[in-house]
């Protein structure tokens, strides 16, 4: 199913113009495809609830070492 | 197939609402490294596309097949636990 494929796309506004088009005339007529962008919008949203606490102790470290890096230029 | 389910994102249920959290956070640390991190740092640490790919030394493009390889994966995991449209 194309909506599965280019939801992302869609979300990040990276769709040309037509696409974004015909991807949002396809959502009007199919409230699958809707029910499936909402879902992905809420995974969005919980995860973003997720602290950085919450990760492992290797997550944390491995995040560290990735922004210790990229602060060092 | 069987309509969509709506989810209940805020559940007023504490007990569920943290079992959603901890199920989200297992379906993370699975994911493939290069994945978890763009997810990450995308929807975690709110850093932009451009951010990421910066710090993750990625093309613009690797970056969201990367995004989008994880979200597809972390909303299989909740709809699993949650049903609905898939």
């Amino acid at each position: 199913m194309q909506v599965v494929e280019l939801v992302t796309d869609y979300l990040e506004g990276a769709l040309p113009r037509s696409q974004r088009r015909r991807f949002e005339s396809h959502l009007r007529g199919c409230e699958h495809c809707t029910e499936y962008l909402e879902q992905m919008r809420i995974t969005i949203r919980m995860t973003g609830r997720l602290a950085i606490e919450d990760l492992t102790p290797a997550m944390r470290e491995e995040f560290g070492r990735l922004y210790a890096r990229w602060l060092a230029g | 197939m069987s309509p969509p389910q709506h989810w209940v994102e805020d559940s007023h249920d504490r007990l569920h609402a943290e079992a959603l959290s901890g199920l989200l956070h297992a379906a993370l640390d699975e994911l493939p490294g290069r994945q978890r991190e763009v997810v990450t740092l995308r929807d975690i640490d709110g850093l932009t596309s451009e951010e990421v790919c910066e710090v993750l030394d990625l093309s613009e493009g690797n970056q969201r097949v990367l995004l989008h390889r994880g979200r597809s994966r972390l909303r299989a995991v909740l709809e699993a636990e949650m049903g609905g449209a898939s």
